[in-house]
């Protein structure tokens, strides 16, 4: 299954992008915080076949990190 | 083995800045920072100096025919000696025009950094955003640092002095915010999104900029300019005193270059995310410090519409450190 990241702009009350909001505010510690949300970044720059690009990533990667959530779901929903 | 030795070989956060040097260590959940200033002067060889400066402990070298005294010794040097500091940067890269620019960062550097404990010891260092027609400089700039540090034995990363401040500042808000750092040489700022850079500028006015024009208008010396407002000065209209009247002139034409800057930036990108809340905005930097600033800071920034909602504007809780606490927090990541 190949994920588009054809949207160039994300709204930030996206559900996906509120769920890792919400999940980063439940790490306590900040550099956890800072880590578990760079970790995400690092994550997608690896995946290259999501098109994102490595250059200064912006608002593409914000829009390709809520998709990090949002690909397994999609995939548990068409297998089910 | 002893108990300090994993702590010495943490990662390390280094401000690269036009006025101070900073690096940044943790230990204990805390963080420690130690500093020097990024200056230097120079004094004609002699045996007689140079013994002196030894057994003074100055922290200096001989450079040919020169003795080069850097760092805050300098500064104790340049009013013994009633002689302008020199520097080796300019608008927050290596300074063009300064022949000992570069050696003179390397020994500073090496003094508060020392050698990697272990080789490949992460190291986050700032960098600024470049100015329009300073992509050149800094990439020299960039590439120099890097090679000083790699000398050292670190494995360094670069970080834009406006994201480290969101960084250093914004973990309340999930690294969300405007993070804004005012130094010697530039302001730079960045609006970061879930700590990814959305976007990045700077402006080449900041406090170099209203020493020297302060200085030209009232006939006085940068130097005693940059002396009366780090000690005395408020910013809080105009007053009978002229060197006072020219610093606030000086420091309201870098605040409103700087929210003229924010708005245009903002409003013009095409690539801008939709905020579904407010956001803060954080102020670091020697330049924020004196009493006043963030009261003209604020009262320009609701003159007139602001592109993005913003949930509040504050300064930095340790403003001469937060770039090297975030370059720090970044290597910790």
């Amino acid at each position: 299954m190949r994920l588009e990241v054809a949207s160039t702009i994300v709204s930030t009350s996206d559900q996906p992008v509120r769920r890792i909001a919400r999940l980063a505010r439940q790490i306590s510690d900040p550099i956890e915080r800072l880590r578990y949300l760079r970790g995400l970044l690092r994550m997608v720059r690896r995946r290259r076949r999501w098109n994102v690009p490595s250059w200064r990533p912006g608002v593409m990667v914000v829009s390709a990190l809520a998709r990090v959530f949002t690909g397994p779901r999609l995939k548990r929903r068409r297998n089910s | 083995m002893s108990n300090s030795e994993p702590e010495t070989s943490q990662p390390v956060g280094l401000d690269v800045g036009t006025s101070r040097i900073v690096v940044a260590r943790s230990a204990d959940k805390k963080f420690h920072y130690e500093t020097q200033l990024n200056a230097f002067i120079t004094l004609p060889y002699s045996r007689l100096a140079h013994t002196l400066l030894v057994r003074e402990e100055v922290f200096h070298e001989v450079q040919g025919e020169d003795l080069v005294v850097a760092g805050d010794d300098a500064q104790r040097f340049a009013e013994v000696f009633h002689v302008e500091t020199r520097r080796p940067m300019y608008q927050g890269v290596l300074n063009p025009q300064e022949p000992h620019a570069l050696p003179v960062i390397r020994r500073i550097v090496t003094k508060l950094l020392g050698r990697a404990v272990t080789e490949g010891q992460k190291i986050s260092f700032s960098v600024p955003t470049a100015l329009p027609a300073g992509e050149d400089a800094l990439s020299y700039h960039q590439a120099s640092i890097r090679q000083i540090l790699t000398e050292l034995g670190y494995s360094p990363t670069p970080i834009e002095e406006g994201l480290a401040v969101v960084f250093g500042e914004m973990g309340a808000s999930n690294y969300t915010g405007i993070g804004i750092s005012c130094g010697s040489g530039l302001c730079n700022a960045c609006l970061a999104v879930l700590s990814v850079p959305v976007i990045s500028f700077s402006i080449p006015k900041a406090g170099d900029f209203i020493d020297v024009q302060a200085a030209s208008v009232t006939g006085e010396r940068a130097t005693r300019m940059r002396a009366q407002k780090e000690q005395a000065f408020r910013l809080n209209g105009l007053t009978g005193d002229r060197m006072q009247n020219a610093l606030t002139v000086y420091y309201d034409d870098v605040i409103q270059t700087l929210t003229s800057a924010l708005r245009s930036t903002i409003a013009s990108s095409q690539r801008l995310p939709k905020l579904d809340r407010a956001i803060p905005l954080v102020l670091s930097g020697g330049t924020t410090m004196p009493k006043g600033f963030l009261d003209h800071f604020i009262h320009n920034l609701r003159s007139q519409d602001f592109p993005v909602r913003i949930s509040e504007v504050r300064l930095a809780e340790d403003p001469l450190h937060s770039t090297a606490r975030g370059a720090l927090m970044s290597a910790m990541c």
